[in-house]
């Protein structure tokens, strides 16, 4: 019995460095990736009886932030659905969309804008050493001007990764 | 970071190596000697065979110890230590009941300068079953369960924003907006945290003088229900580990048998 011993110690240590083997693992960071707003194109239809929404298309849309040289969306083709970036340490983000798009079949092309501004709360969170830092993103308000989008619904005020829908924007 | 993990490779081998030499060269001396009285021996098997089943009191001793691995860990470069005592009663040299107490934290600092620092008490109840309870030679192969508790504190900072074009430090740690540019500081100090998880256990204990033994010990650590702080996890838990969903771990215990 006693040569059963050192036989079993051995198998436990060699569960022992694997386990040790698998803890070293690198960590998922996958979660740590900037939150974003999906945003759905929508629009509305009505008549006498009923009203019903349906998915609308933008034919170009570029999207740009105030604060920020930076071009979000650049001239979208065929848009149903914009993903949109809040800031991160600041609880306001303004962003401008700009449309062009056909009157009728044909030219000529317009151009108008709208201007949305997006008040949401911001929390750092912390998850490991080698993940670092995600922030969390919650809408709480949005304001918009109407010079072409007709209104917008906040549906899950929670900014994802998953491509979860948080806003309908109709027009 | 690479440091503690060659650190625990190595400690993990040498642990091995020191508690497995000492059995084998035991089985070595006992082999010579058993040479020598091979005839005898074999009488005595035949005698033994016969005997009736062992049995034992309902009390039979009550053992006490501390592990040495977390000392042995934090001297090897780990930046988290926990002291822990165990207590257990034997019942029929076959049950176990089992207390474990112990107090643990530590402070680590990443490549992006995060800070963190933590520390709390933990204990764990639970029960082992011997199963060379009918064996003779005293040593013992254990199999368990255990429930852990820790509640404490910890903390997390990133005190100083570094520039990013010069050397990534913020950037990387995604407190630096990509877009706008614009950079804040992290300082939380004082989250807390609590957390009930399970073990699965299974360890030999093996006598080294009459009343002295030691303990090897794998925990398979299960997370049953945490809370923690609204601005981030804990990194590590005392007698748990990494906050992880699952972990596994190890104790090696010096044991002094009370009575």
């Amino acid at each position: 019995m006693r040569k059963i011993i050192p036989i079993i110690l051995l198998i436990i240590g060699s569960c022992l460095i694997s386990s040790m083997v698998s803890c070293t693992e690198d960590d998922d960071c996958s979660g740590n990736a900037r939150k974003m707003v999906t945003a759905n194109i929508r629009s509305v239809f009505s008549n006498d009886s009923a009203t019903w929404e349906v998915p609308d298309t933008l034919d170009v849309i570029t999207v740009y932030a105030i604060g920020t040289d930076s071009i979000i969306i650049n001239d979208k083709t065929n848009a149903t659905s914009l993903s949109l970036p809040l800031r991160t340490n600041v609880e306001e983000t303004i962003l401008v969309f700009s449309y062009t798009y056909h009157v009728g079949d044909t030219l000529p092309q317009h151009y108008d804008k709208d201007t949305i501004v997006f008040r949401h709360h911001n929390t750092p969170y912390f998850m490991t050493l080698d993940c670092n830092f995600v922030v969390k993103q919650e809408i709480s308000d949005v304001s918009y001007t109407t010079n072409v989008l007709d209104s917008i619904v906040i549906v899950n005020p929670t900014a994802s990764n998953d491509e979860t829908e948080n806003i309908k924007i109709y027009y | 970071m690479m440091r503690q993990k060659i650190s625990r490779y190595i400690i993990s081998i040498m642990m091995l190596l020191a508690f497995v030499a000492p059995l084998l060269a035991q089985n070595t001396s006992n082999r010579q000697q058993g040479r020598s009285s091979q005839s005898s021996q074999q009488q005595k098997k035949k005698k033994e065979k016969k005997l009736p089943e062992v049995t034992y009191p309902l009390m039979n001793g009550i053992d006490v110890g501390v592990d040495v691995l977390g000392p042995i860990f934090k001297a090897f470069g780990s930046d988290f230590m926990s002291a822990e005592a165990m207590v257990d009663v034997n019942l029929y040299n076959r049950y176990f009941p089992t207390v474990e107490i112990g107090y643990g934290g530590g402070k680590s600092t990443n490549d992006y300068d995060v800070h963190i620092k933590e520390s709390a008490p933990y204990f764990r109840l639970g029960i082992d079953y011997n199963t060379f309870w009918k064996k003779a030679h005293g040593n013992m192969l254990l199999v368990g369960l255990r429930y852990g508790f820790s509640s404490g504190k910890y903390d997390v900072e990133v005190p100083n924003i570094l520039d990013p074009d010069y050397n990534g430090g913020a950037e990387l740690t995604n407190l630096t907006d990509h877009i706008w540019g614009d950079r804040s500081n992290y300082v939380h100090e004082g989250m807390k945290h609590t957390m009930h998880w399970m073990e699965f256990t299974v360890g030999l204990r093996a006598n080294i003088s009459k009343r002295i033994k030691m303990g090897l010990m794998l925990r398979i650590k299960y997370r049953l229900k945490a809370s923690v702080d609204t601005y981030g996890d804990p990194y590590y838990i005392p007698g748990y580990g990494r906050y992880d969903s699952n972990n596994a771990g190890l104790t090696y215990s010096i044991i002094y048998q009370l009575k």
